[in-house]
């Protein structure tokens, strides 16, 4: 209960400054996409994207739905693979480098929570995943089953998972979409503050303006499978609600209204 | 028992029978009228019926309403029991019978579960074997029977072969659906996370199928007895289906009744074995879960 105080005081003020500035793009991996064009069946989801996130960049992927934002995300976890053009991820190809923290937790319901956030590390790691559960706050349920968590604590679960094995980039599929507004806003101070203490590439997908705004180095408008808006967000961090996030907001809301239907 | 305990288990058990949630609700009325009976005592309720039964069985025999030459008296099957169990007739029969049991069900089984697992695991594995598996399925195994004493005769290999052809489908199925029903999203997940080959299925895909496996199992166990009791009693020289038609013969019917109360006891040990090793095994399990 502590650890949960302290990650929620720490969103609140956190001009006290705990966490320690980080080392900046060491822990990062680069990503490079070269004219990649992908469809399903007939239907062109993306079209000859060109992309270079540098390492440790924290990238916002906003779109409508259906706008190819997610098909993105997969491409670069790998889970598809482009029709033409290449995904590169550079040389590092340890199978900690990367993980994805879905919209819908997937957490296995026949594991302990400490086996979840454990899943995939050796044996010998195990240490780590009590460090990743201790830093989302949730060292005190190690040993529950996660049907009875809380919405919100299956995602920090979730967000352990992927921290734990300490991976160079992670990839959230709109993981705050489920969750009731004070949680999800609880949830992007922790996402921020972890993300700034580790140096990982964060790519982000959401339809969350605000959430964009508040969280994101670059944001990436998709808009009919290709890249509509590229913004550059040199807000120092950590981000609270105001007029400069307001007005990355409405700058990205009007570019949104611009196509829209009617 | 406290009241918390007793409600959500009958619940559970409720919910699982075919008669639905609605029979449920009116039960639950019916038996709240006599609720405060029914939480101080209702496991003695559970056996008043039976009791009851026993108690006027056993009048109608000694009033001689019940000829005992159709239906013995209570009483006179305990004592074929005590008799049969002190010449070490009933210890050996029980005994054959289950070992045959169990070895037709660890044969069965064990084939029923390696190629449920390759059916479910492998797209190739299921194009070859699983439509000609499922035509298979829909024969009654028991139609076998000539064919079986054609090929083994009848001694024990026969009985074991029957007894595993008949638990080898329900648990080929059930591990080929429950492993076909595995939410993808988690087998995507635990690929991210690095998994595969042993470690998958040892984090994933066995758990996953687990729920379905073990409807598989307890299916299972109900067809082994079935079957068995059809084995012993068509041919054989020993075993508690043997029992009874050697006994009907000489027209010893409190022996006959012995062994059917026999497969009844056997068959609710197991079946209740098999419950408790659900509970264990699904404990992560909503449904399973202990309140």
């Amino acid at each position: 209960m502590a650890s949960v105080l302290r990650s929620g005081v720490s969103f609140l003020d956190r001009s006290i400054g705990v966490a320690p500035l980080r080392q900046a793009s060491a822990a990062g991996l680069a990503v490079q996409f070269e004219n990649v064009s992908k469809s399903y069946g007939t239907r062109p989801v993306l079209q000859n994207i060109d992309l270079a996130i540098e390492p440790g960049q924290f990238v916002v992927v906003i779109g409508r739905s259906g706008s190819g934002k997610s098909t993105l995300l997969r491409l670069l976890a790998g889970l598809e693979l482009p029709d033409t053009g290449t995904v590169n991820l550079g040389a590092d190809a340890s199978p900690g480098r990367l993980r994805v923290m879905f919209q819908d937790g997937r957490l296995l319901p026949w594991r302990r929570v400490i086996d979840n956030v454990a899943l995939g590390l050796p044996k010998s790691q195990r240490a780590r995943a009590e460090a990743a559960l201790q830093s989302v706050g949730l060292a005190d349920r190690a040993g529950e089953w996660p049907r009875v968590l809380s919405g919100g604590q299956k995602q920090r679960v979730a967000l352990a998972r992927a921290l734990a094995a300490d991976p160079k980039l992670i990839l959230l599929d709109e993981p705050l979409g489920a969750l009731d507004a004070l949680t999800r806003l609880e949830m992007q101070g922790l996402i921020e503050d972890l993300w700034r203490r580790s140096g990982f590439t964060a790519v982000l997908v959401t339809h969350d303006v605000a959430e964009a705004a508040l969280l994101a180095d670059r944001i990436l408008l998709i808009e009919e499978g290709g890249i509509a808006l590229d913004l550059r967000v040199d807000l120092p961090r950590p981000r609270r609600a105001g007029p400069a996030v307001a007005e990355i907001e409405a700058r990205i809301l009007e570019r949104l209204l611009r196509r829209a239907p009617g | 028992m406290s009241a918390r305990r007793f409600w959500p288990r009958r619940r559970r058990a409720m919910s699982r029978s075919p008669f639905g949630i609605d029979a449920l609700r009116r039960w639950r009325a019916a038996a709240q009228l006599t609720s405060r009976q029914s939480r101080v005592f209702p496991s003695l309720l559970t056996w008043l019926v039976p009791l009851l039964l026993v108690l006027a069985w056993e009048a109608l025999s000694a009033s001689g309403i019940v000829p005992q030459r159709k239906l013995p008296s209570p009483h006179s099957v305990v004592v074929a029991f005590w008799q049969m169990t002190r010449s070490g007739e009933l210890p050996r029969d029980v005994f054959i019978s289950t070992l045959r049991a169990a070895m037709g069900f660890a044969i069965g089984g064990g084939l029923g579960f390696a190629f449920g697992l390759a059916a479910g695991i492998s797209r190739l594995a299921e194009n070859l074997f699983d439509g000609t598996l499922q035509m298979l399925r829909m024969v009654p195994h028991l139609a076998l029977i000539p064919l079986i004493i054609v090929w083994f005769g009848i001694g024990e290999s026969a009985k074991v072969f029957l007894v595993a052809v008949g638990v080898f489908f329900p648990i080929y199925y059930n591990t080929y659906h429950g492993i076909r029903t595995i939410d993808a999203g988690l087998l995507e997940m635990a690929r991210i996370q690095g998994l595969n080959g042993i470690q998958l299925f040892h984090e994933v895909i066995f758990p996953g199928a687990l729920p379905s496996i073990l409807v598989g199992v307890r299916y299972g166990l109900g067809i082994m007895w079935l079957t068995l009791i059809v084995a012993e009693t068509i041919a054989g020289n020993s075993g508690i289906g043997f029992m009874t038609m050697n006994a009907r013969e000489f027209m010893q019917t409190n022996v006959v009744l012995l062994g059917i109360l026999l497969y009844a006891a056997l068959g609710k040990l197991i079946d209740m074995a098999a419950r408790r090793a659900e509970q264990g095994a699904l404990a992560w399990h909503p449904s399973f879960a202990r309140a």
